[in-house]
């Protein structure tokens, strides 16, 4: 019996010895990492003089945004979408206008946003398509060439 | 006396069974455990040694518009003049970059030269140092010029950004 009883306690001790490996606790180590929003967005070089009207497109070919927000792009300091024209001896200006729509259509404002992008595509969201409507210049403008400039204002705000 | 040597003994022979179990349990898998086959592969013989980017086509540039990058803040250091940046005219345009930064209350920080496209910044000296904090709606100002004697002033553009100015 004494036999018995001791064989049984050296028993368990073997087999409980072999259980402790396996009983390890994992840890785990938290990284921390954060990357900035970037792009690159592709602007009209200028806004040229022309008897037709004429189509731009604002776009985008680059984009790498943070989650929840998005990149818009809209012009500054426009009233009623009109763009002065300069010729290039100085020595007269001209009108355009601008809009988002054929023919005069949706004028463009310091508020209107003309193109928005978000993640990491460039393909155009919220319905906005890039795309600026220059009217033809107004009549009885004088002989030569006409240019302007318009500043894009480029924000990343909250979708 | 033959009882305490038989007790040792025994005392003995339980720590050898328990580091024996130790030992088993800790090489089971080595010994008994389903071996991984490891997966192997040809190896490219068109590898060349990696010398670093390269350039790769990205279609045709239109020559009509400009690229221009922007981001989504800036870090300072406090209280400094001299910052370390990162502005940059991408090498595929066609026109100069005058590059400058203000405050949202139009207080100009920084102006630089024509930047010729594929030229960047590295360094710039602001104009005053800032304390620490976050400056929203800053602006980094992209003025564009044609790359001809007269100069001519093209579209330009203004990045809003956030100057985050760190100790």
């Amino acid at each position: 019996m004494k036999k018995k009883i001791t064989a049984g306690i050296l028993s368990m001790a073997l087999i409980s010895a072999m259980a402790m490996p396996v009983m390890a606790e994992d840890k785990n180590m938290t990284v921390l990492y954060s990357q900035g929003s970037t792009y690159i967005v592709s602007i009209p070089e200028t806004t040229l003089s022309q008897t037709d009207e004429v189509v731009q497109t604002v776009a985008a070919t680059a984009m790498n945004i943070e989650p929840g927000k998005k990149l818009q792009v809209s012009i500054n300091g426009i009233t009623d979408g009109t763009v002065t024209l300069t010729r290039a001896d100085q020595g007269a200006t001209t009108t355009t206008t601008v809009s988002k729509g054929s023919n005069k259509t949706d004028l463009i404002t310091g508020d209107t946003v003309i193109a928005e992008f978000k993640n990491q595509t460039t393909k155009f969201i919220n319905g906005t398509d890039g795309k600026l409507y220059f009217s033809p210049v107004e009549e009885g403008t004088a002989a030569g060439n006409y240019s302007g400039s318009i500043t894009y204002t480029l924000a990343i705000v909250d979708e | 006396m033959k009882k305490t040597v038989k007790n040792v003994l025994l005392a003995v022979i339980v720590l050898l069974l328990v580091c024996g179990g130790v030992f088993v349990g800790m090489n089971w898998n080595n010994w008994f455990g389903e071996k991984d086959t490891p997966a192997t592969g040809q190896v490219d013989k068109k590898a060349e040694d990696w010398t670093g980017e390269q350039e790769v086509y990205t279609g045709e540039k239109n020559t009509d518009t400009i690229d221009i990058p922007g981001f989504d803040s800036m870090t300072f250091k406090a209280d400094a003049a001299e910052q370390a940046v990162n502005l940059y005219n991408p090498k595929q345009n066609t026109c100069y970059f005058k590059m400058s930064l203000y405050l949202k209350d139009d207080t100009k920080l920084w102006e630089s030269n024509l930047v010729e496209p594929g030229k960047g910044i590295y360094e710039m000296e602001l104009l005053q140092s800032l304390p620490a904090g976050s400056y929203e709606d800053a602006i980094l100002k992209y003025e564009c010029f044609a790359m001809d004697e007269k100069q001519t002033p093209l579209n330009g553009s203004e990045i809003k950004l956030t100057l985050k100015v760190m100790e």
